[in-house]
């Protein structure tokens, strides 16, 4: 190539622009970090504190990044074996926690776990946290369904479910996967639990709605079908809740709604062309489940929103103590208090919850549960499915012989978690 | 005039313009390949940057040399090329021999890491609140511990007993032990400096000093050191018992203690096995550790396609539905395209402007909009279609019930594809009737060909020459039709067969392939990929095939 004044030119010119390109590398921090991976629900929740934790706590850096809900969990399974991954994951649903042990995410926190900290807690809370004997996180707040219940229908509470009459209740269920989350009171009605428990009341692997329990279950809902159920995908449930009876046209037959606080709102509030919003007390009221067609209480599922220690890559990053400070700050009773009074979380914090408990709403959903925390091994996403099928071709009629269906559900519920274990 | 034009298109004496957009959006290109490049240094990505390099390297030879005028064109789509396909079909050519999934998502060492930080247990009992404090006399670093339980106070030294700490020994920290407590008259308070030990800070510690504190393990027994009381976040301290040892040198874990729920008993060797898991002598069918990784697996993804039962029937069932969509699919756009170009090929239509612009537009709706407002027509108890169209009653869930059985789904599907797709036919349809000479049809008119036998005879076949290769794209087009499926009925009402794997009536391959990558109990990239290789492969033979009987069609004229 001859040298040419325009190729030299040239080659200035590209150098110049390239020398543009070169950036700064970031300068090294001396004070400790610790990053937090949560969707935007909980980032708006939890902010406030974690940065009054952060301006409290000098030496430490608190860097809040948002993630998606529902696809947090692979972006972990991604980050972490490169070492990428955050310390601490929020607002995590205790559920994910068997799936993401499974996949090399987790760190476990029984060593930071003394008697009194434990104590801390509701019963039950703490518990959900544990997978094969080690706990990961501990809980920021909790929910639970109860059974709505519109006081100017239906002024006494229920005392047993065969004193709901068809079209009376209210429930949300899908076509095609039902809602086994929403259907569990039932399902507890007929002694029928999810897994069976061990000694120390965790769940075992064990699939426990077969026999001749879940057999009459099955039997029951197939009896019950949508007249009593109503239809799924049922999208007035709102309004016929709200509305008052008017058998003539057969809408607002609804006295009974079985759902949680995230509905709460647009009870109140009232929505679209629904009549006005009802009030706590005078116009609804939230009760513990009635008991079943054979005087057994049943127990509805715990969910669990809380934080987990995540296990940073093969170096093993974590920053151990700086995490487990802020958990601990973040499960005080102040906080969950604060988390409480701005945002109507129920605190899984016991004393805290005692606190809240001024909050009828709270103080209901409260009362009303009698519950178990959702199974979190690893196999529940696919259970839920498996599941849920069976249980909604079987209200919706579609299986003549519902306790075969429902025994054969059972049988591919249990290959698929061995599996998977 | 011919030399004027020679000097402008000639690389002999280009424009100083000219010269300058090059320089500039080379260097812009490279700009930002230099920051690339600097960032993955940063994240030590080593490999990658240095290939980067290269090809920059190369890219700025291509465009600063003289002449070459082919690869000045070429680079920038085979770069492309490179990166977004051949990449991609080499990395799931790798994956779908390994057992990539959620299980397994990284190698041995961090399975190794997971195995390690879960290898003990809590013991019931005793804890305390921990100071860290260093001996004035030898140095020692050592844990000052206050029991919980009635705060007393010991010492705790590496592999040696607790020793009490007498009171007055010690000074209790005007802090509460716990930072967080609500009521700071009643709370426990903590040791924090004891006789003869000086107190150490957290920040001050290195990581290297952190982690030496951290492995501090105060004795409970002598005669058994797999016991000890530790402390992992510097505040407290429990009673911990190791379960499992590793050895670096041999890579397998050794039980120390019995399983809590019976897995394994002391002295049971776990060696990594095939399957990517420790188990138990390193046999598959023995109890395993929890914490997988990435193995290779040959030929066991597609073994697994062809042999596991669970797998194979609902395989069946959308293979055979996927060509029936496919095939369904672009049969009748066409035929509904074909007939409505023919409609308009009619001189005397009138409005023929207004039509075709209706025509275009479900073309013209982005399928995403469109799927979701055919879910809502569709729906069972208010739709368009059921309470308009067919007349049944606002809210009955007697009504058909369209995407929520499997043979209605199926239709439905079809429905919906046929409307998209129709107006892409209709459009090369009648390109290509307007441009077959219209003499031939005076010549068919003269032979006395009917109307019906002109059609078939003539125009079909010389539609086809030029339709063909657009057919047979449709089809591998509609074969791998992600969006449609999954948009409208997410694979479709799931059927009475209730296997592992979650397939429904209207599940093509391809979602089918999705299901099973990213959702179910663990994501299955290995699996996933090989499927992908298959479908490949299927399209590859189907469209080959195809192609090499399109030219049979040349040979009819």
């Amino acid at each position: 190539m001859k040298i040419t004044a325009k190729r030299v030119v040239g080659l200035l010119a590209t150098l110049t622009v390239l020398g543009s390109g070169i950036t700064i590398a970031s300068p090294a921090s001396a004070v400790s970090n610790l990053t937090i991976w949560a969707d935007k629900g909980t980032i708006d929740t939890i902010q406030a504190r974690v940065q009054k934790w952060d301006t409290d706590n000098a030496d430490y850096t608190v860097t809040l990044v948002q993630k998606d809900f529902g696809t947090v969990r692979d972006a972990l399974k991604v980050a972490v074996p490169k070492g990428q991954g955050p310390d601490i994951l929020a607002g995590a649903a205790h559920d994910w926690i068997g799936n993401l042990v499974a996949a090399n995410v987790l760190l476990p926190i029984d060593a930071q776990l003394p008697n009194n900290f434990k104590d801390d807690f509701v019963p039950g809370a703490l518990q959900a946290m544990k997978y094969n004997g080690h706990y990961y996180g501990v809980p920021g707040w909790t929910e639970n369904i109860a059974i709505l219940r519109n006081v100017s229908k239906a002024p006494k509470p229920l005392k047993s479910v065969n004193d709901i009459k068809d079209g009376e209740l209210g429930i949300n269920y899908s076509a095609t996967t039902s809602d086994p989350y929403h259907f569990y009171p039932f399902q507890t009605m007929f002694s029928a639990p999810v897994f069976t428990t061990d000694a120390n009341g965790d769940w075992t692997n064990t699939v426990g709605m077969g026999g001749p329990n879940g057999a009459a279950f099955a039997k029951w809902l197939k009896l019950k079908g949508t007249k009593f159920f109503g239809p799924p995908a049922n999208a007035n449930i709102l309004c016929d809740f709200l509305n008052p009876m008017n058998k003539a046209k057969k809408t607002g037959m609804i006295k009974y709604w079985v759902t949680g606080a995230w509905n709460i709102n647009a009870i109140e509030s009232g929505a679209g062309n629904c009549k006005k919003g009802l009030q706590i007390g005078t116009g609804y009221a939230i009760d513990p489940f009635p008991t079943g067609p054979t005087g057994i209480k049943p127990h509805q599922f715990l969910g669990i929103r809380g934080y987990l220690m995540v296990a940073n890559g093969p170096g093993n990053t974590t920053n151990v103590a700086g995490a487990t400070l802020l958990m601990r700050y973040m499960s005080s009773q102040a906080t969950q208090f604060a988390l409480y009074d701005n945002f109507n979380k129920t605190p899984a914090n016991a004393a805290a919850l005692a606190q809240a408990k001024d909050n009828p709403v709270i103080a209901g959903f409260a009362n009303a549960a009698n519950t178990v925390p959702m199974p979190n091994s690893p196999a529940m996403d696919a259970a839920w499915t498996i599941w849920g099928k069976a249980q909604t071709r079987i209200i919706q009629g579609k299986e003549a012989k519902p306790d075969v269906a429902w025994a054969a559900m059972v049988k591919t519920l249990q290959a698929a978690i061995n599996k998977t274990n | 005039m011919a030399r004027l034009l020679k000097r402008s298109w000639s690389s002999e004496t280009p424009s100083m313009a000219g010269i300058l957009w090059k320089l500039g959006v080379l260097g812009v290109v490279d700009a930002v390949a230099v920051t690339m490049i600097m960032i993955l240094l940063a994240q030590n990505r080593i490999w990658v940057a240095v290939l980067s390099v290269a090809v920059l390297l190369i890219v700025n030879w291509i465009y600063l040399r003289k002449g070459g005028l082919p690869a000045k064109y070429l680079t920038p789509g085979v770069l492309f090329l490179l990166v977004f396909q051949v990449y991609v079909l080499l990395f799931s050519g790798y994956t779908a021999f390994t057992n990539y999934g959620s299980a397994h998502n990284g190698d041995e060492s961090l399975a190794v890491q997971t195995i390690k930080n879960a290898a003990y247990r809590t013991l019931d009992g005793e804890d305390y609140s921990v100071g860290l404090v260093k001996s004035d006399s030898n140095g020692h670093e050592a844990l000052l511990l206050t029991s919980n339980l009635d705060q007393k106070v010991y010492i705790g030294e590496d592999g040696k007993l607790l020793v009490q700490v007498p009171s007055g020994g010690y000074t209790l920290s005007p802090k509460c032990a716990d930072p967080y407590a609500e009521d700071v008259t009643t709370c426990m308070h903590a040791a924090e400096k004891a006789v003869g030990y000086s107190p150490v800070s957290v920040d001050s510690l290195s990581p290297s000093q952190k982690l030496s504190y951290a492995s501090i393990r105060v004795a409970t027994d002598l005669a058994n050191p797999n016991v000890g009381i530790k402390t992992a976040d510097f505040a407290s301290a429990l009673q911990v018992q190791a379960t499992l040892s590793y050895s670096d040198k041999t890579g397998f874990f050794t039980a120390i203690a019995d399983d809590d729920y019976g897995n394994y008993v002391t002295g049971d060797v776990f060696k990594p096995a095939t399957d990517g898991y420790f188990h138990i002598d390193g046999d598959v069918n023995k109890a395993k550790l929890d914490g997988g990784w990435r193995v290779e697996v040959g030929f066991a993804n597609f073994q697994k396609i062809f042999t596991d039962v669970q797998l194979r029937d609902p395989l069946m069932k959308v293979i055979t539905w996927t060509f029936a969509f496919a095939f369904l699919t672009v049969l009748s756009t066409f035929v509904l395209g074909l007939l409505i170009a023919f409609l308009f090929n009619h001189e005397k239509l009138r409005g023929k402007k207004f039509y075709r612009a209706i025509m275009i537009l479900p073309y013209a709706f982005p399928g995403f909009l469109s799927a979701y407002v055919w879910v809502g027509l569709f729906n069972r108890e208010n739709g368009f279609i059921n309470t308009v169209i067919l007349g049944q009653t606002p809210g009955n869930e007697g009504n058909f019930g369209w995407l929520l059985e499997e043979n209605p789904a199926r239709l439905a599907v079809l429905l919906v594809n046929l409307w998209l797709g129709f107006p892409y036919m209709f459009l090369i349809t009648t390109g290509a009737l307007q441009s077959i000479p219209s003499e031939l049809n005076e010549a068919a008119e003269i032979d006395g060909a009917s109307g019906w036998q002109n059609f078939r005879l003539i125009k079909l076949p010389l539609l086809l020459i030029s339709i063909a290769p657009l057919l047979i794209s449709s089809f591998a087009y509609n074969f791998n039709n992600f969006t449609i499926i999954y948009l409208l009925t997410k694979g479709g009402p799931n059927d009475s067969g209730i296997t592992d794997y979650d397939v429904g009536g209207t599940d093509i391959l391809i979602t089918f392939v999705y299901k099973i990558a990213f959702s179910g109990t663990g994501q299955n990239y290995g699996l996933a990929s090989a499927f992908s290789i298959l479908i490949f492969f299927v399209i590859a033979t189907i469209s080959l095939i195809s192609f090499r009987r399109t030219k049979a069609f040349e040979e009819i004229i």
